[in-house]
């Protein structure tokens, strides 16, 4: 396992959860660090463990903080952007927690069709029509927010 | 509002990926240098934990199924003698006890020197008394003799043994059991030989007698069977038309022919619904399922399968062709046509995904069962593969995770896509073959014409030899099976273009 390129998406898909640098780093952390504790999560599904491992603690940190304590964090630039990338969290926020981790893993973290199918335990074909489904439910959210 | 599907794409992966982790990976990384050996610690524990607990589970597991197994065939076999001694009341005793079985040992007279072959022994014990029963039953070349011996005293309560115990012997005939072995085994044939003659006519008359399954056959005819003569219909007038074309250039030209150093293959032979439509439709379709950008495109699909590839130029596009270049990323040995399989019947899986949802209604009804059947069938096909073939090993294993994955998911999608996989490889094979009869010389094309005779020679015998092995009326997943030793037909000419290449 490269640790430079997943720890990067690992803090990717933590970030899409928690939308805070800092939490986010800190979950991305501590989830590398049980993952090194545990050498029975060893072997090819590895990357799997860690997703796992990275969700779990994600939803714990969810469940801990307040909804006034998640700062969410802009990066754009203009004003457009922002509301862009307001409107597509809003409605990323919207899916189902499987619809968002398969968008996330498939065009965020860029992960690939097998790897997206084991992590759901479902065949590679079904993930990818479950993946062009929640696009499908994505678009017609923000089509919604836009009406 | 239109949202277009790669906007949105770049949105998302925007969203995040312009946020990066500022940390430093130090920390992570010195923690991870104390784990150096972790995978060999864990390998000597599983080893470990096997060889103290998992072998002495395994020995008594093998030692109990062979002693049972052998005890229910003796109990069968000798059944009726069991019935007669079982029906007088005086020998019943329902607190009997058995306390040993054994057998296969041999008995060897001090007298007459005669050898007898025990073919088994029981000991039993009353909990009203202290004797125990012992019957041997042996086997001389004339007959089966059963000795009972009666009042043995338990040792351990008793230290007064008596000198001859009570016996008895029962001798039967030799005739009686043998009869009673041949009975049985001459019924075993008549219900599970398979039919060795079944026509594709014959099956899909079979599958419709229930409803169940001619439910299921209509849909597979709907379904796969337009797919597949759209397929051939397109392969027969893709020669004439002028229809855009998927180039894919091989990574080095072959050696016995530099001329082929690419395969052009018709858009209508890997997404057959696609040939009435317009380059910007395909190009659109490959943008919303792989992300494409142009010419810097890395997309890796499988684990044991990786791309880069490039899409053309917009000229390229409205000249007819769309050019993708597959280049091998990682450590896999993929042959060109493999790589162009792959990237193939991936294409057309995605498109049946997007644009066939109704897929998800086609179900097999698959149960483990059928899905032993079909590992049953990689076994059989083991056997008359060539076993030192590279590629024989990656298709085993390839067609061994999908029926494994179907068996894990308990659903049917696994083996619409194995079909797919075959019909997209089929109708490739069948354009480089069309190529290599253009291209190559009149050396080459006869080889392709003795494939061919082959091809037709092995199809017959998977037909007659895969199909019937595991043939049964009861279960429509015979499609399955023709897919499969359809497959072995593809391998074989696989096989034939490797070795031409």
């Amino acid at each position: 396992m490269k640790l430079e390129t997943e720890y990067t998406r690992i803090f990717h898909y933590c970030l899409s959860y928690l939308r805070n640098q800092q939490d986010a780093e800190d979950a991305t952390q501590e989830a590398f660090l049980r993952f090194f504790q545990h050498p029975e999560y060893q072997g090819s599904y590895e990357i799997q463990y860690l997703y796992k491992i990275a969700k779990n603690l994600c939803v714990d940190m969810l469940r801990n903080c307040k909804p006034d304590q998640l700062q969410e964090e802009m990066t754009a630039s203009n004003e457009t952007d922002i509301l862009t990338k307001t409107a597509l969290r809003i409605a990323l926020a919207e899916l189902s927690d499987e619809e968002h981790d398969m968008i996330i893993l498939r065009y965020v973290n860029q992960e690939n069709l097998t790897v997206i199918a084991r992590i759901f335990n479902i065949s590679r074909f079904t993930a990818s029509r479950r993946l062009h489904a929640a696009m499908q439910k994505l678009k017609s959210k923000l089509r919604e927010d836009a009406s | 509002m239109k949202i277009s599907n790669r906007k949105l794409k770049k949105a998302i992966r925007e969203l995040y990926t312009e946020q990066q982790p500022e940390r430093m990976l130090f920390f992570l990384q010195q923690i991870q240098k104390e784990y150096p050996d972790r995978k060999s610690k864990t390998q000597k524990n599983i080893y470990f934990s096997m060889t103290k607990f998992a072998a002495p589970i395994m020995a008594l597991l093998v030692l109990g199924i062979t002693t049972g197994y052998s005890y229910l065939s003796y109990r069968n076999a000798y059944q009726p003698y069991y019935q007669t001694e079982e029906t007088e009341p005086e020998n019943i005793d329902s607190t009997e006890k058995i306390i040993s079985v054994s057998e296969s040992s041999t008995l060897e007279s001090k007298t007459t020197g005669q050898r007898k072959q025990i073919l088994h022994t029981e000991t039993h014990t009353q909990a009203n008394t202290t004797n125990n029963i012992e019957i041997i039953l042996t086997e001389t070349p004339e007959n089966i003799v059963m000795t009972t011996i009666t009042e043995i005293t338990d040792p351990a309560e008793s230290d007064e043994k008596p000198e001859f115990p009570e016996t008895k012997q029962i001798i039967i005939p030799e005739t009686q059991p043998e009869s009673t072995i041949q009975t049985e085994t001459e019924t075993i044939p008549e219900t599970q030989t398979p039919k060795q003659t079944l026509t594709r006519e014959e099956i899909c008359s079979l599958l419709e007698e229930e409803p169940r399954l001619s439910e299921l056959d209509s849909e597979y005819d709907i379904y796969f069977d337009s797919i597949g003569d759209s397929i051939m219909s397109n392969l027969l007038s893709a020669r004439s038309r002028i229809i855009p074309e998927i180039v894919f250039y091989f990574r080095k030209p072959l050696e016995q022919n530099p001329v082929l150093d690419s395969v052009k293959v018709p858009v209508s032979m890997i997404l057959p619904e696609m040939i009435d439509h317009p380059v910007s439709d395909l190009e659109n379709f490959l943008e919303n399922v792989f992300l494409i950008e142009r010419n810097s495109i890395c997309w890796a699909e499988d684990d044991s399968l990786q791309y880069t590839f490039y899409t053309s130029q917009k000229s390229d596009l409205l000249s007819g062709d769309l050019k993708i270049k597959l280049e091998k990323a990682g450590k896999n040995n993929f042959s060109d046509y493999d790589m162009i399989y792959n990237f193939a019947s991936l294409l057309q899986s995605e498109y049946f995904s997007l644009y066939h949802p109704e897929i998800e209604n086609y179900y097999f009804s698959m149960n483990d069962q059928d899905y032993q059947k079909i590992e049953n069938l990689f076994s059989v096909i083991k056997q008359h593969v060539p076993q030192d073939h590279e590629h024989y090993q990656e298709w085993l294993a390839a067609g061994t995770y999908s029926v494994k994955s179907s068996h894990l998911v308990q659903n049917s999608y696994e083996i619409a896509e194995i079909y797919l996989e075959y019909l997209s490889y089929c109708y490739l094979i069948d354009t480089l073959t069309y190529k290599l009869e253009q291209q190559l010389p009149e050396e080459a094309f006869s080889l392709v014409q003795k494939f061919n005779q082959n091809w037709a020679t092995q199809e017959k015998y998977f037909l007659e030899q895969v199909i019937p092995y595991e043939w049964d009326e009861t279960h429509p997943e015979v499609v399955c099976f023709e897919m499969e030793s359809a497959k072995c037909r593809s391998l074989l000419l696989l096989l034939y273009l490797q070795d031409f290449s």
